[in-house]
């Protein structure tokens, strides 16, 4: 029984790293945003892997789950425009100039 | 260019070669803030394997051009496809080719001490800051809290020609397994531990309680039993020739062993006050104290051992010199930081209760030793 739903599925059981983390950011780029992929794996260090990967390129990471020795992490697509970067804008004025104008 | 790629052992000799090791660690950040390679001249930089799959030209700007790049990983894979990536930008790479697996099983032997009649080697596995010890005397060989990779030790026995008589357990370890009891069946040798330690367990071994000393070799290297709970309840410590105090996990180059890994931590301060100024106050301040662990590289001396006088130790820790029973109890008690990793199931493991394949206790034991009472 998962909690998750998947739009896609990889297989990366028995694969040792880096692999599953090559697979993962392949599949992703393949998804639109919004879209949950379900990363099965059976090497442990997967677990944290997935984790930090998902963190540091800006997707969500849902959660693992384990069942007879298979980990399944699942991770959402983040669409590239909700990354809220600051803007940074050339020309700019502070409040008190504003009122001096 | 090619890849080249080194063991544990080759990596270790260039760590105290004259020239600095430049290590990439590309393990994901939490690990290598867990627990990484260390060494004086060693330059360490984390760059987890996967920033290494995005064309980010920036993740190179802190890597040398023109000395070599060690790169390490968990088990080798990820090492191995960044340092492909870098040799093919004309860095000059090589691979720790297991990983920390391999560096988690690494062992250093040291001699501490040699003479006509006796000799103690230190074998220092540098990962997890573990030491067991080999003591040497007429063609018998005494060994002290051995770690698991038995042949380690039997390989060493055969180097020195000696044999394995007697195996020693200084106490019932939390943070690795221990080697004794497949040890002293392997060499035909004795295995001791304290009775205290394990009860209600199926493992053969002779209890140090029965024992105030054990002698071995034709010439007498005598090994006392000073019996200090304190670690844990039946935690010993064994001096030998009356100058060389192997302290087992009570007393540390750096401080005092926790005493909290067995729930009670107040109680067990109280017998480890009771070994500091009672058991060990006795000694004289040249005895050299040879621990089970080490928490910091800067805890191994010029000679490359792991050791220091028991004056030294006295002069440089406070909670050595606080004799009001109140305020130490509360100084150890009260500083044991976070607990090693699956300690709870690795006593059961050396208790002979539960049991593991090499495969699983390479796992459990993964992960830097948390055994020494950090006193920052």
């Amino acid at each position: 029984m998962t909690v998750y739903t998947a739009d896609k599925t990889i297989d990366c059981k028995g694969l040792a790293c880096p692999m599953p983390i090559v697979r993962t950011k392949k599949a992703m780029e393949e998804l639109t945003p919004g879209e949950v992929l379900e990363v099965e794996a059976t090497d442990p260090g997967s677990m944290i892997d997935v984790k930090s990967w998902a963190t540091r390129t800006g997707h969500q990471f849902l959660g693992t789950t384990e069942e007879e020795n298979v980990f399944k992490h699942y991770i959402r697509k983040a669409d590239p425009d909700d990354v809220k970067l600051e803007k940074k804008h050339p020309h700019v004025v502070a409040n008190e100039e504003r009122t001096n104008q | 260019m090619a890849v080249s790629t080194i063991n544990a052992k080759e990596l270790h000799e260039r760590i105290h070669s004259e020239n600095a090791v430049f290590i990439l660690d590309v393990r994901n950040g939490e690990d290598y803030k867990d627990w990484k390679i260390e060494g004086r001249k060693i330059k360490s930089v984390n760059i987890p394997y996967f920033d290494f799959l995005d064309d980010n030209e920036d993740i190179y700007a802190g890597l040398p051009k023109d000395n070599e790049i060690v790169v390490v990983c968990a088990k080798g894979g990820s090492a191995k496809m960044v340092a492909e990536l870098l040799d093919d930008k004309g860095y000059k790479t090589s691979v720790l080719n297991e990983g920390m697996l391999e560096w988690s099983q690494f062992y250093h032997p040291v001699i501490v001490m040699e003479d006509e009649n006796a000799k103690i080697i230190q074998i220092n596995r540098l990962a997890k800051g573990c030491l067991s010890y080999m003591i040497i005397s007429e063609g018998e060989a005494m060994v002290v809290d051995p770690g698991r990779h038995i042949d380690e030790y039997t390989i060493l026995a055969k180097k020195e020609g000696v044999k394995i008589t007697n195996v020693m357990d200084t106490h019932l370890h939390a943070d690795h397994i221990s080697g004794g009891p497949q040890l002293a069946e392997k060499a035909g040798a004795a295995y001791y531990i304290s009775r205290s330690e394990m009860q209600g367990c199926d493992i053969a071994y002779k209890a140090l309680e029965d024992y105030e000393q054990i002698v071995f070799g034709s010439v007498s290297v005598k090994v006392l039993a000073v019996p200090t709970p304190g670690h844990t309840p039946g935690s010993v410590s064994f001096l030998v020739n009356e100058k060389y105090l192997l302290s087992g996990d009570t007393i540390f180059v750096g401080g005092l062993g926790r005493p909290d890994l067995g729930g009670k931590a107040r109680e067990w301060a109280q017998s480890l006050y009771d070994t500091v100024f009672r058991k060990i106050a006795n000694l004289s301040d040249d005895t050299l104290v040879l621990p089970t662990h080490y928490a910091d590289i800067k805890e191994i001396n010029e000679q490359g051992v792991v050791g220091a006088k028991l004056g030294n130790i006295r002069a440089s820790n406070e909670v050595m010199r606080t004799e009001d029973r109140e305020q130490f109890t509360e100084m150890v008690a009260g500083a044991s930081g976070a607990t090693p990793p699956n300690y709870e199931e690795i006593v059961q493991i050396n208790r002979g209760i539960a049991h593991v394949t090499a495969e699983e206790a390479t796992t459990l034991e993964i992960g830097p030793n948390r055994c020494a009472v950090h006193h920052s």
